[in-house]
């Protein structure tokens, strides 16, 4: 299932002198399987492009293909769209509100109409893909650690079979090892289950690590849209709007500048150790 | 005498059923023996859970201990005739940008607190110009704060409890939802407070690239202090803190990587710099 964005403007109060264009001639095409990271700095227009994938902002002007189908007209059934593309908000976890772990997934395909059984299926397969372990399926949400929490708020939107899963910010406030295990788990939604997954981040690391393509915001234009390596090149556009490159890339441009042999299109740990390793042998 | 003193407070988490009788209780606070002078910068860490921000309340007297003391400048925060005298002098900065400011106007917002204490009219508005100027914010003071961006709006936030001249501020993962910049920023500022007003800091975070500005680190795990150290000593111990959840800045994850890999390196790299340095000596380059 692919979306495709022609032309698309969005613009905030457009009747008013207070009228702000959030999203700027937007074309993108997000293909079936990818793997994006989003970022840009608050304010860049990443919140509003993402509620446009899903209808929940229709655009000023231009248009949103899902599927085949246009989503801005009249007749088309926003519900359907948004059982195919899964947005988790930001702190999804206060959305909890269940006595249970396993009612809380539950409400989604329950609103879908499905049977009892139905829903208890979808909900335990959604919490399995999440990686809630089954002990923790009759205990309060409440009463789970920040991480689980957040896994079951992402399960709720997994249990409707979305095709398409959207996370703003989903380490927001983890501990490191918390963020690890959310972003292996997101990685195995994308891998294993085969969903096309887009991560809103205000971390570069996260992305460069993750992902295999990045999507760069600023003042409602998309001004990159490449694989991370490639991105992660524009060090100062990057920082003159409000970014950075992850870590490793600025120890990548120092030592070069010092003078060491080494291949500056580096973002993770394990490509800089191998770059580094090979340069001090040369 | 140390500006704050913790001495082996215990705090309790209860659950109350229906009728107000105790259902359970969660010690979430064992034995904590903690202390902070004047003018260091203070992290602490500490998993989801571990007790990080039950402590930093008890700092400024918004939790009592159940066990123990914690003594602020002095003052023993039990006391009940101690809670504003205590919170003058510790103020909090907590991590949601958006829950913390009130005012309309972003000189208003940092006026407000010194207005709570009694302080003069003029008064005020030299110390809302001097707190605005310190975290960077003074050419904003006549915006809406809900036209600002969140580290702005922390800033904000920061000089609202500087306004009040504190002798330490808490900030409370500050940083956990703002983007690069706005990080920098709060560190930034975080910094110049210490560094140029000497204003104690006790920073929490999840980000352990923030850590190398402290001079002292706790690190927290079921409600108890694991470890102690500067932040080379803390970050030496990579295994012991992926253990607890945590984990090293990248560099040092980096320089520690190179050295399983032969690569002769001291541990606790904690800068670029320092790991240029020791590059540089391992090539003969100087």
């Amino acid at each position: 299932m692919s979306i495709v964005l022609t032309n698309v403007s969005h613009i905030y109060d457009s009747n008013s002198e207070m009228s702000v264009k959030a999203l700027d001639n937007i074309d993108l095409t997000i293909n079936d399987g990818d793997f994006i990271g989003l970022i840009g700095h608050t304010g860049s227009g990443k919140s509003t492009l993402i509620q446009h994938l899903n209808g929940l902002l229709k655009p000023t002007s231009g248009e949103i293909i899902v599927d085949g189908e246009n989503i801005c007209e009249k007749k088309y059934p926003l519900k359907t769209l948004r059982q195919k593309v899964g947005l988790v908000f930001q702190y999804p976890e206060h959305q909890l509100f269940e006595m249970t772990v396993l009612d809380d997934v539950c409400f989604g395909p329950k609103n879908l109409g499905l049977s009892s059984e139905e829903c208890r299926e979808r909900a335990k397969k959604a919490l399995e893909m999440a990686g809630i372990a089954e002990e923790l399926y009759g205990s309060s949400p409440f009463e789970l650690s920040g991480g689980q929490k957040r896994r079951v708020a992402i399960a709720g939107v997994l249990a409707m079979e979305p095709k398409v899963l959207i996370l703003d910010e989903p380490t927001a406030g983890l501990d490191p090892r918390g963020r690890d295990e959310i972003l292996d788990s997101i990685s195995k939604l994308h891998d294993e289950y085969g969903l096309t997954v887009i991560l809103v981040s205000h971390s570069m690391e996260d992305v460069a690590n993750y992902v295999s393509r990045i999507l760069v915001m600023n003042k409602g234009k998309l001004i990159f849209d490449d694989i991370p390596s490639k991105v992660f090149m524009h060090i100062e556009e990057l920082e003159s709007v409000g970014l950075a490159a992850p870590q490793m890339t600025y120890i990548m441009n120092r030592l070069k500048s010092i003078g060491m042999d080494v291949n500056t299109d580096i973002t993770t740990i394990g490509e800089a150790t191998a770059e580094i390793l090979r340069a001090l042998k040369c | 005498m140390s500006l704050i003193k913790t001495d082996k407070l215990s705090f309790d988490y209860k659950k109350y059923d229906e009728n107000g009788n105790i259902e359970s209780v969660k010690r979430a606070l064992k034995d904590i023996d903690f202390t902070v002078e004047q003018g260091d910068f203070v992290t602490i860490l500490g998993s989801n859970g571990s007790g990080k921000s039950t402590l930093a309340k008890h700092l400024n007297a918004i939790f009592m201990p159940a066990e123990g003391t914690v003594m602020v400048d002095g003052l023993d925060t039990r006391d009940a005739a101690n809670t504003w005298e205590v919170r003058k002098r510790a103020g909090m900065v907590f991590q949601n940008p958006d829950n913390q400011i009130i005012g309309q106007v972003v000189e208003e917002d940092v006026g407000f607190g010194p207005e709570n204490i009694g302080i003069p009219t003029s008064e005020i508005w030299e110390r809302v110009e001097e707190s605005l100027r310190v975290v960077g914010m003074y050419e904003f003071r006549k915006h809406s704060p809900n036209k600002l961006s969140g580290g702005q709006k922390q800033r904000v936030s920061i000089a609202g409890i500087i306004a009040m001249h504190p002798k330490c501020i808490i900030l409370d993962e500050p940083t956990a939802m703002l983007d690069p910049n706005g990080r920098k920023d709060v560190i930034r500022a975080a910094r110049a407070l210490n560094e140029v007003e000497n204003v104690t800091v006790i920073l929490i975070t999840h980000y352990m690239e923030e850590v190398i500005y402290s001079n002292k680190v706790i690190v927290m795990d079921a409600g108890e202090i694991r470890m102690t150290g500067t932040p080379k000593e803390i970050f030496s111990r990579a295994d012991e803190l992926k253990e607890l959840r945590l984990d090293v800045p990248q560099i040092t994850l980096l320089a520690l990587n190179l050295k399983k890999n032969g690569v002769d390196l001291p541990d606790g790299i904690l800068t670029i710099d320092e790991l240029v340095t020791e590059l540089k000596k391992l090539k003969g380059w100087n």
